[in-house]
């Protein structure tokens, strides 16, 4: 049974008031007087009590009645826990830590004996459920009393190389408590891992009426040296050695040197020495890495000498490839933005693509599907047949960008994007002043790193007429006039790019500004799915195997030991996938490219920091409330199976109110006719 | 005429002296009788002569002719001396309606005082509680009814009621035979109050007992348990009705029973009166007994 608006219960002071009335004020009651008692007697005790267990029960009624009267305000329920606590026993969970940290030492096999020990002293009529929160939380077995189970489902546990995360357990418990409608004794085996903290506290919330009680194996701060990251280059295109930086973490260590190998294919190709500052970082770069064409499946290792050698190395995949081809296709009388264009693009750290350019009287049979992109330079009126040719290239998930300038004629609509072309217009900078760009969204990854557009001067931009609120439209950037400078639209399965102002020094001055390398290089590499593409993931990441459009199409993922992850039917139906342990994964994907993901724990896991006791002990006190009191988690649905008494409060009420109605109205004639006595007397 | 011997309507009325008039006047006047009864100098008798009567009413007539000697008597040949002992002690205060016990004593004494007068009877007031409180010297001398009238107004409730020893003093002060009237609520033993009264008697006087009380002391009604407080001695007492319907009413009917009869066995007369009840029987009593003293 629980209050609704306990605060309400502070009305219980008025009981005082009756208190006063009858048992205080009644001592000081004035006497009659009378002529003579000589014919009374003192043997009167008897009526004396009647007389008293008349007022006490006057005064038990009255006091009855305020104590319902707050009762009703304070909205009494009872809460289905009740039922559930009545039928007796605990409602006990074992969460087991499987995260990377337990494998240091022995943790995880101590955490397993002591789950199976608290389960050994479960009591007749206990009930147990076992968790392991190694990463996603997971229920290994529902709430039962079948110790076995339990103890199967404890020894069935493994290893993870997942991050645990305090916040996901109280999730799960607090989900736990109110799936069954009752208190719930936690019993979490972990090693108090400080960086599986959540950032707000108020994340650790448990349930009323949880006990959370931790059973620590670890007791001390491990030092611990660590690669906590490597920087390489995904793919590389050209024939240049590869540079890899390591990044070498120290967590609770003193100063030392380490030895840091890397190695590529099994094969140790440099080792260097590096000073790890104490409880610093320290990096180490490797020019040896001569990547084969493919992927090289690379590896950076430390001699940690420490007590978790299982986070001493750091997986990374590297693919060498040729240059993608890219079209560009210009008007006839164009060589400038050609020019810039190529220029930009091979001036690009490891240049992914190749620009082949193309006037646009000799594209008419260009074959578009070679190509990563295809670049239209505002190139006037397009053959039909190429036109076609890039209308099914972008619907088919191609991607197209398109400049527009003097040659794109008025009043006709954007080839693929198909906006309505407003017409050209030319700025008088004496006149007007010149047009910059006034606002560019950051988001959109042409933009991410090319920021700094305050010397890129406007001098003719063509206007679109735009649909409205239309979802496929994304305006990237517009000038300080409000025309839109860049727009994005979807186009099936693929992007068309409308630059409204053309890349010819002319109209602008864009490919003479320091702005232009990563802007192109950027939006570029999105065109040409360079961008996007990443092979180093963390365990329990997910990496998406299929676009909307490629169903039924097989994926295929093989795992460390070359296993093959995805059955029959997730090959053909699953459209992502989480890694679920450190280690290569070679990942065939339903547009038929390959991909090589190396997968590593998260390098939080290697600091073994403990929690402070205190923020233990706060943690526990989260959930210490019985179930139904006033601390109820704000937006706590639980409510919703309470089951009001307000109403019968209500009912006996006004029972009671009629009853004191009675017993009042007797008492206040007799102390009218006793008044008036005593007046007369 | 009788609704002025209501002692509900007299309390009404603020002058003493106007509600005793009001009181005789109207008693009288129901008597259907001359308000100068009693006032005649006609013979009434002849009685033998005994020895040492006075020879001054010796019909010497009747002795020349019969050789006998006889004395004659006349209807209020003496003024009677009447003395009134007003109890005011603290039990006389209480009273359940708008007339307390002392109230309705003064209009008893009042009227007797006013009705004496009439009769130019020697008229003395005695108020007591414990001890001696006032007390006015029978005389029939000018402006003694008004001297009486301002003695029973200033009675007020005194200390408890002590009956032995006031009345060893009234003796001092009972130099004539008359008629002595007690307006009391005699909250004492039967026999301590007879004894106290009766040497009264001896010494030849007619001595009437007004026993004034209450109707809730005759007859409580209590309905709940109440805290009662003595008026004279503050004692406290918690009653229970039940007690007072049943075990008080036996005794305070006992107590009247055997007051009646120790004081009619010892030669008083008794009266009993209630508060609530008309004057009238007190003033008819009186006079029943002023006719047998003549």
């Amino acid at each position: 049974m629980g209050f609704l608006a306990p605060w309400f219960l502070a009305g219980l002071a008025v009981l005082g008031l009756p208190v006063y009335v009858h048992l205080l004020r009644q001592y000081k009651s004035k006497p009659v007087k009378f002529s003579s008692l000589m014919f009374f007697e003192r043997r009167t005790q008897s009526s004396v009590k009647h007389r008293r267990l008349k007022y006490l029960l006057l005064f038990s009624v009255r006091c009855l009645f305020i104590v319902l009267l707050v009762l009703a305000f304070a909205r009494p329920y009872i809460h289905s826990t009740s039922i559930a606590r009545a039928s007796g026993g605990r409602n006990v969970v074992f969460a087991i830590d499987n995260s990377f940290s337990m494998r240091q030492d022995d943790r995880f096999p101590q955490a397993k004996q002591a789950a199976l020990d608290a389960i050994q002293q479960m009591k007749e009529g206990d009930r147990g459920q076992v968790i392991s929160f190694g990463g996603p939380a997971r229920l290994v077995t529902d709430m039962t009393a079948d110790r076995a189970n339990l103890r199967a489902a404890v020894s069935a546990i493994e290893p993870a190389d997942d991050t645990s995360s305090y916040a996901e357990l109280s999730r799960v418990l607090r989900s736990t408590a109110e799936s069954y409608k009752t208190d719930v004794e936690a019993h979490v085996f972990t090693d108090d891992q400080k960086s599986s903290l959540p950032a707000a506290f108020s994340d650790l919330k448990l349930d009323d009426g949880t006990k959370l009680i931790i059973h620590p194996v670890a007791t001390k701060n491990i030092p611990n040296w660590t690669v906590e990251s490597v920087e390489a280059p995904r793919r590389v295109f050209d024939t240049k050695k590869v540079r890899t930086v390591a990044t070498i973490a120290g967590f609770n260590t003193e100063e030392a040197t380490r030895k840091v190998t890397l190695v590529a294919n099994g094969k140790e190709l440099e080792s260097k020495q590096v000073k790890v500052p104490a409880n610093g970082r320290a990096t180490v770069e490797f020019l040896a890495l001569d990547a084969p064409y493919g992927f090289t499946r690379c590896e950076i290792r430390i001699d940690s000498a420490d007590k978790f050698p299982d986070d001493d190395h750091w997986l990374f995949s590297v693919e060498r490839a040729d240059p993608k081809p890219a079209l560009l296709i210009h008007s006839d009388s164009d060589s400038a933005s050609p020019l810039y264009i190529k220029t930009a693009l091979e001036a690009a750290t490891e240049a992914p693509f190749r620009l082949e350019s193309l006037p646009v009287s000799q594209s008419a049979n260009a074959n578009v599907t070679k190509y990563a992109f295809v670049i239209l330079s505002d190139p006037g009126p397009l053959p039909e047949k190429l036109q076609t040719a890039i209308d099914t290239f972008v619907h088919n998930g191609g991607s197209v960008l398109i400049t527009l300038g003097k040659n794109s004629p008025a009043g006709r609509h954007v080839p693929i994007a198909d906006l309505q072309n407003l017409g050209l217009r030319t700025i008088a900078p004496d006149r007007e002043g010149v047009l910059t760009v006034a606002s560019a969204d950051t988001s959109y990854p042409a933009f991410a790193e090319a920021r700094n557009w305050g010397g890129v001067d406007f001098y003719q931009v063509t206007r679109l007429q735009l649909p409205q609120a239309s979802p496929d439209v994304r305006v990237a950037a517009q000038l300080s006039d409000g025309t839109p400078l860049l727009i994005d639209r979807q186009v099936g399965e693929g992007h068309a790019v409308v630059f409204t102002s053309p890349f010819d020094n002319v109209a602008n001055n864009i490919p003479v500004e320091p702005v232009w390398l990563p802007f192109l290089d950027q939006l570029t590499r999105e065109m040409g799915g360079v961008g996007s593409s990443q092979t180093n993931y963390k365990v329990g990441s997910f990496v998406e195997l299929r676009s909307t459009r490629e169903k039924g199409v097989p994926v295929e993922i093989t795992g460390p030991g070359d296993k093959r992850l995805l059955s029959l039917s997730e090959s053909s139906k699953a459209t992502n996938f989480q890694f679920p342990s450190a280690g290569f994964f070679d990942i065939r994907r339903a547009n038929g490219r390959e991909e090589l993901a190396a997968v590593n724990p998260d390098p939080r896991e290697s600091d073994l920091t403990l929690i402070p006791q205190e923020t233990l002990d706060l943690w526990k006190n989260t959930g210490i409330a019985p179930k139904g009191s006033s601390n109820a988690v704000a937006g706590d649905t639980s409510q919703d199976d309470n089951a009001e008494l307000w109403w019968w409060v209500l009912a006996a009420l006004a029972v009671l109110a009629v009853a004191e109605s009675w017993l009042g109205n007797r008492h206040m004639t007799a102390e009218t006719m006793t008044a008036d006595k005593e007046m007369v007397a | 005429m009788q609704q002025f011997l209501d002692p509900v309507v007299l309390a009404s009325i603020s002058s003493l002296d106007l509600v005793a008039k009001t009181v005789v006047d109207g008693f009288v006047a129901g008597l259907h009788r001359s308000p100068t009864f009693g006032f005649s100098q006609e013979f009434a008798e002849y009685q033998q002569y005994n020895q040492g009567d006075d020879l001054r009413h010796v019909d010497w007539n009747v002795f020349a002719r019969t050789d006998r000697i006889y004395l004659k008597k006349f209807r209020g040949e003496t003024n009677m001396q009447l003395l009134i002992l007003l109890d005011a002690s603290a039990s006389m205060t209480y009273g359940s309606g708008t007339v307390s016990k002392i109230d309705y004593a003064r209009y008893i004494a009042a009227s007797l005082v006013y009705l004496s007068s009439q009769q130019r009877d020697a008229t003395g007031l005695i108020v007591f509680d414990e001890d001696v409180a006032n007390y006015v010297q029978p005389s029939t001398r000018q402006g003694q009814m008004m001297r009486l009238m301002h003695a029973i107004e200033q009675a007020h409730g005194g200390s408890r009621t002590n009956f032995a020893k006031p009345f060893a003093h009234f003796l001092q002060f009972l130099k004539r035979r008359g008629i002595v009237v007690v307006l009391s609520d005699f909250y004492d033993d039967p026999d301590v109050i007879v004894k106290a009264i009766e040497p009264l008697r001896y010494r030849g006087n007619e001595v009437i007992l007004f026993h004034i009380l209450d109707p809730n002391e005759i007859e409580p009604k209590f309905r709940d348990p109440v805290l009662l407080e003595d008026s004279e001695d503050a004692s406290a007492m918690e009653v229970s009705p039940e007690y007072a319907r049943g075990e008080y009413r036996a005794k305070i009917d006992q107590h009247i029973r055997v007051l009646a009869e120790k004081a009619q066995r010892a030669g008083l007369e008794y009266v009993f009166m209630n508060t609530a009840k008309p004057l009238d029987k007190g003033l008819r009593d009186y006079l029943a007994v002023r006719q047998r003293r003549r």
